[in-house]
């Protein structure tokens, strides 16, 4: 984009069209900066729920409108609405909705001052995520990420009381911010040997002799390295463990769904940039990571870090999607089948992972040992309809059909049968062999482990907004299992 | 006489390695972040690099430059959030030393 | 009929609800009255009636349906009665509808799993009663059936997954219903693991068939795959499918080398082995190869390879079975083996002979479960047979009922199992070639199964009490339990009358029944040139007299070595062969096998990875960067190897190959 005039550029900015494909994420950012004010307008804190939920579902319904009628490229090209960004959007919206319900009730009383601060994460990380979804170029996706990921950081470290916290804050923070500097290390190179950051620019010289220079595929290396980090594949997850334990559970509920579903959105319409070439090493990573998150999370006994390690297991097979477009000589159809297929994939995740980290957020209320396999054990005798909700998510997650997970699974091995990876989907599929092992100890301890009479009374109840969170999560996860054509109707 | 462009992308990866090797050696949080900046502003000199390479004489290519200066906008803000995050820490463990943060694996 | 379909499954799902409202009602019950007894059973005691009125009336749709495709004439049997449609997903080009079809071949499987699971039902409500787990035991069953009839209900394949993914989950459930034992839950989970093992075949398989025929449908399936075997590059892709899907099908019916876990559930309750593990759910990979057949009959290499895995699975689990003295084991291993000439049959493209051998098998294997638990149940869960012997006077109707099982297991003349196996050595006899070796390994499994069976028999009620006479008093089981064992008596007894040989009988009933399903194969077999030839009547009379011979002489032999057993049968054996004794008695250490070429090498492997990776790379990278760090000054007097480095160096690590890599390639 090299402007002939200063005018050109600011008629480009300020197009009256580009109002309802950016409305979302000015509804959501405007609504972060008003949870700022309220910290410090006396008597304006009881407004907080209402704030936040005026905002989320005011996102919600204006990436609603974007999907009959969306306004397509905007902002001189820089930023797109698409009916793909719309879903995007609406997921992003709706899982911070329901993390921050079980973010209800979950702080003592200590935190109760911060709380406006906190709920801003809430707000400011889908307006991040739709940015970086939306983004049409490298800059504009940095923003977006370092819009989301600067706030979580901090939050990470919320209960600054508790030495988990903050070792996890820490720890994320650095290993960040090492990732986003190799981020903009590898766009630097793109630019300094394409001369464009513009994603459909790149997209357009794909086949140029440029873009088989060293200093270009370096640049592209690194790039998607940076991408990796927020995704967690191997070997860029070792984090994610750690800081998914140590964080405040409603806070990991948003970094384990919506950050890696945001960072998907932009990766798989930019890895063209990967040659045809690298099939088999994306392949090798994704296998890599599947294997990686099952073995760790086989190991666990703390569920909050079982999950952790699944969700690594859930990247590597989404990134398989990635494999399965390369291998088709990156035609533009198959991007699009897997974009869709992603898409579904990480729709079905984010309502089973929103849906069991905030169980166990519910559960973490009356002491930490609740979310360890021994302190689940016989729950269901008490709580049968937390056993239950918490039984379908997890076969969600082990990919029983019926289940939003059978779909997600079933379209991107759709996507790599198609491309005669047969291989490849052969070993997919063992691993989800290896994953039900851990998915089904859950189960086990929930229904089948005899109950510990000594600890009567000692389940936290479970509370109304809780409860409703997890009935829309466990809709959505049957809803995605049985009516799977509805969701993908939403796609056109 | 101007620098060829290859010497200064020598220099942005020097800067760049160099940046990368003092994240993984040193334990001093502090310095650890100064790191970053290091890798950071290796990015910056290549942004700036490759828009005198792309930009003509009738025009500028502005991208990078633009680029840089968010990058400089956000290292701000990352040095302000990482700094909390380091005095959070030093209360707790009275040290700054990277060691210290282990209690989470496995 | 229609949509009355619906009624069949759902009837035992609405059956399985009740009863698990029923079993938290209990358990309430008991919490809310310490001083309960916790085998009272409480308000759980509806249960089953509940349960079984569910099977009763899933059993009646069942006839109906079988009933109403009576009526219809020949050329309409094969499309079969559907309900009403659910279009699942609708992507245009590919479409998931579901709806339950009742055709030829499902009307066999419905009427066998509602009528000896109505049956098994029964009897469970005898065996089961005093447990504490007494309503949840029957919501499990019920579910179970649910799933098994929506596995052989699905008109789509997707449909038949979540039955068998279903039937699968039940099976995990009722193995491990005796939790507390420690180790049932183990031997679930196992189960499993093999099942899914098979599963990711199946889904592959599934995959492949989408590719190739744009469709899940199976009547679709099943009719396009003559368009298709001109193109040598589909054939092929056809065959691998084939292939994959015969894996799903090793997975569930316990076919060699997935055998392994089918023994080890047996650690479920007795009528759970008979209903799962004996007669419905292990079939399902018999009944998955009959329903997508032209698919198999176009790949003439898979059928031998089914061929191969069948007669292997026959003599290995008919060799297993020699030695066991658990009586349950010793019924396990027949099942694997019985199992394995359900396949052979297939891969002669028996269809017909494996679906009759699957409903006998289905007849008596039932009954011999259910009367080990008869056994068991009146010898206070005593499973060794060692420690059994002389039952006959003491549980005489159990007894009568067992000898009629196990002269059908056995192949004496004129029972079921001697018409139903017979048909299947006939048939692989007569494909010559390879078909010959197999049919010998098949003939020596039956030579076999005639001895462990009488073996077991003896053991089991013969000879001298081996118990302590004094403390145990073996009972003769309640009417709830022995009239279901009688109807299973007669229908193995006389079951064979289903399907007599062709030299007997000019129009088989079952195989005429299955024409609408079978023809579509032998269409595929005559356009790919495989033609079968029928051997003569001599041929078959004289096979028949071969069959019934060899299941006389060896049932004799296992009896009369057995009949006067002392109490420790076959230590004569174990001193003479102490090699093959063990070999056999732990099922060709198949699990030592697994373990020593699977688990070991993977363990070590990851091992030496995670050794190597820490070694050379992260402690590499950091000493060695370290010792940079030192030449330019940097006052590292430690060598670093924090967390966030390592896991830095990790990244840095991969972020550096990634580049290189893709630079490389």
């Amino acid at each position: 984009m090299t402007f002939q005039s200063t005018q050109d550029a600011f008629d480009a900015a300020f197009s009256t069209a580009a109002l309802p494909a950016v409305l979302p994420a000015v509804i959501l950012s405007v609504g972060a900066l008003l949870m700022l004010l309220i910290e410090i307008v006396p008597g304006a804190r009881a407004s907080r729920p209402i704030v936040v939920l005026a905002t989320l579902v005011g996102a919600l319904f204006a990436n609603f409108t974007q999907l009959s009628d969306p306004a397509g490229p905007v902002l001189d090209g820089i930023y797109a609405s698409t009916p793909e960004t719309a879903i995007w959007g609406m997921l992003f919206a709706a899982g911070a909705l329901l993390a921050w319900v079980y973010s209800i009730g979950y702080y003592g009383e200590k935190a109760r001052p911060f709380l406006a601060e906190h709920d801003m994460l809430f707000l400011s990380a889908p307006a991040g995520m739709t940015l970086m979804v939306c983004s049409q170029d490298l800059l504009m996706f940095f923003v977006g990420l370092e819009l989301l990921s600067l706030p979580l950081y901090a939050r990470a470290a919320f209960r600054r009381e508790r030495h988990d916290s903050v070792e996890a804050g820490l720890k994320y923070f650095l290993l960040g911010a090492f990732a986003a500097a190799t981020y903009l290390f590898g766009a630097s190179l793109l630019y300094l040997a394409t001369g464009t950051i513009s994603v459909m620019e790149l997209k357009m010289m794909m086949g140029d002799t440029i873009t088989t220079t060293p200093v270009f595929l370096a640049g592209a290396g690194l790039l998607v390295a940076g991408i990796f980090f927020k995704i967690s594949v191997f070997p860029f997850h070792m984090w994610v463990p750690d800081v998914y334990e140590g964080s405040p559970t409603p806070v990991t509920t948003l970094m384990a769904t919506g950050t890696k579903a945001a960072a998907f959105g932009f990766l798989i319409p930019i890895s063209f940039l990967l040659p045809t070439e690298a099939t088999g090493l994306i392949a090798a990573i994704a296998l890599l990571t599947m294997a990686a998150g099952n073995l760790g999370a086989l190991v666990q006994t703390n569920i909050k870090r079982m999950l952790a390690y699944s969700g690594v297991a859930h990247a590597g097979t989404i990134l398989l999607v990635i494999a399965g477009y390369l291998a088709s000589g990156r035609d533009d159809a198959i991007g699009e089948q897997a974009l869709h297929a992603a898409l579904f994939y990480l729709a079905a995740y984010l309502f089973t992972s929103t849906g069991s980290f905030g169980l166990l957020a519910m559960l973490e209320r009356d002491g930490e040992d609740l979310t360890t396999m021994r302190g689940i054990r016989g729950l269901a005798r008490r709580r049968p309809a937390v056993a239950a909700a918490m039984t379908l998510f997890m076969l969600s997650l082990g990919g029983i059909p019926a289940t939003g997970g059978f779909f997600g699974k079933w379209f991107v091995f759709t996507v790599l049968v198609q491309e005669g990876m047969y291989g490849v989907a052969i070993l997919g599929a063992l691993m989800s062999v290896v994953a039900l092992g851990y998915y089904l100890r859950v189960i086990v301890n929930l229904w089948m482990e005899p109950l510990d009479e000594a600890d009567t009374g000692r389940v936290a109840p479970v509370t109304l907004p809780a409860g409703i969170a997890t009935a829309v999560c466990a809709l959505g996860v049957l809803v995605l299992g049985l009516m799977p054509g509805w969701f993908l109707d939403l796609l056109g | 006489m101007s620098i060829p462009t290859e010497h200064i992308l020598i220099l942005a990866s020097l800067l760049f390695s160099l940046g990368a090797l003092g994240f993984l050696l040193r334990r001093n949080v502090i310095v650890v972040l100064a790191s970053v900046e290091l890798m950071l502003n290796a990015a910056n000199l290549t942004f700036l690099a490759g828009s005198r390479a792309h930009s003509t004489s009738d025009a500028l290519s502005m991208e990078g430059p633009v680029f840089s200066l968010f990058v400089i906008l956000v290292a701000a803000c990352e040095a302000a959030v990482g700094l909390a995050l380091v005095i959070a820490f030093y209360r707790q463990k009275r040290t700054v030393d990277l060691e210290a943060a282990t209690e989470l694996k496995g | 009929m229609d949509n009355s379909l619906w009624l069949m499954p759902a009837l035992p799902f609405l059956g399985s609800i009740v009863c698990g409202i029923l079993h938290a009602l209990t358990l309430r019950q008991r919490k809310a009255d310490p001083s309960m007894d916790a085998s009272a059973p409480g308000i759980g005691a509806l249960a089953a009636p509940v349960a079984v009125l569910a099977m009763v009336g899933s059993f009646i749709v069942a006839v109906m349906a079988w009933s109403s495709l009576k009526g219809l004439d020949v050329a309409a049997r094969a499309a079969g009665i559907e309900s009403s449609v659910w279009h699942w997903i609708d992507l245009g080009p590919f479409a998931i509808d579901l709806s339950m079809v009742v055709d030829p071949l499902s009307a066999v499987m419905i009427l066998v799993i509602t009528g000896v699971g109505l049956l098994i039902h029964i009897y469970s409500s005898g065996y089961i009663k005093g447990d504490p787990g007494f309503a949840k035991f029957f919501a499990y069953l019920n579910l179970f059936v649910a799933m098994m009839l929506i596995l052989v209900l699905s008109s789509n394949l997707v449909g038949l997954f979540v039955g068998w993914e279903g039937v699968g989950l039940c099976s995990y459930l009722l193995i491990g219903f005796w939790y507390d034992k420690g180790w049932p839950a183990e031997a679930g989970q196992k189960a499993f693991v093999v099942n899914r093992i098979g599963d990711a075949c199946f889904l592959i398989g599934a995959f492949l068939l989408v590719r190739l025929f744009g469709t899940l449908d199976a009547s679709d399936i099943a009719a396009s795959v003559i368009t298709l075997i001109d193109d040598p590059e589909k054939l092929g892709t056809m065959g691998l499918a084939a292939l994959l899907l015969f894996g799903g099908a090793c997975g569930k019916s316990a076919q060699f080398p997935l055998l392994v876990w089918l023994p080890d559930a047996m650690a479920g309750p007795t009528p759970v082995s008979a209903l799962i593990h004996a007669a419905t759910m292990v079939t399902a990979g018999v009944y998955l190869v009959v329903r997508l057949n032209p698919l198999f009959a176009a790949a003439p290499t898979v059928m031998l390879v089914i061929g191969i895995v069948g007669a292997l699975t026959a003599f290995i689990g008919a060799t297993s079975a020699l030695r066991q003295t658990d009586i349950k084991k010793v019924l396990a291993y027949s099942t694997v083996s019985q199992l394995g000439y359900m396949f052979l049959g297939l891969a002669t493209g028996a269809w017909a002979a494996a679906v009759f051998h699957l409903v006998t098998h289905a007849f008596f294997k039932g009954l011999l479960f259910l009367g080990s638990g008869s056994v068991i149940h009146g010898m206070h869960h005593e499973q060794d047979m060692t420690k059994m012997g002389g039952l006959k006077k003491h549980m005489p109707k159990t007894f009568l009922t067992f000898l009629a099982g196990a002269a059908a297991l056995s192949g004496l003349p004129l029972m079921s199992g001697f018409f139903s196996k017979d048909e299947i050595l006939f048939n692989a006899f007569g494909m010559h070639g390879a078909y010959y070796g197999l049919w010998a390994v098949g003939l020596v499994s039956a030579m076999l199964t005639a001895f462990y069976t009488w073996r077991m028999v003896a053991l089991t009620f013969f000879g001298k009490e081996r118990f302590d006479v004094d403390h145990v008093h073996p009972h003769e089981s309640p009417a709830t339990m022995w009239v279901p064992l009688a109807i299973l008596a007669v229908a193995s007894v006389f079951g064979g009358l289903l399907n007599l040989p062709a030299v007997i009988s000019k129009h088989p009933i079952l195989h005429t029944w299955l024409q609408p399903v079978t023809e579509k194969a032998d269409a595929v077999f005559v356009a790919t040139n495989h033609v079968h030839e029928h051997a003569s009547h001599a041929v078959e009379w004289g096979l028949l007299g071969l069959g019934a011979l060899v299941a006389l002489v060896f049932s004799h032999l296992g009896f009369r070595r057995y009949k006067d057993a002392g109490p420790a049968p076959d230590t004569e054996d174990a001193r003479r062969m102490p090699g093959l004794t063990g070999f056999l008695g732990a099922a060709w250490r198949l699990d030592g096998l697994y373990e020593a070429i699977i688990l070991i090498p993977v363990r070590l492997i990851a091992q030496a990875i995670s050794a190597l990776i820490d070694k050379l790379v992260v402690d590499g990278a950091v000493n060695g960067a370290g010792a940079i760090a030192r030449l330019i000054g940097d006052d590292t007097r430690k060598m670093t190897t924090g967390s966030v480095k390592s896991y830095a160096v990790w990244m840095g690590f991969g972020a550096a190959a990634l580049s290189l890599l893709l630079i490389w390639i």
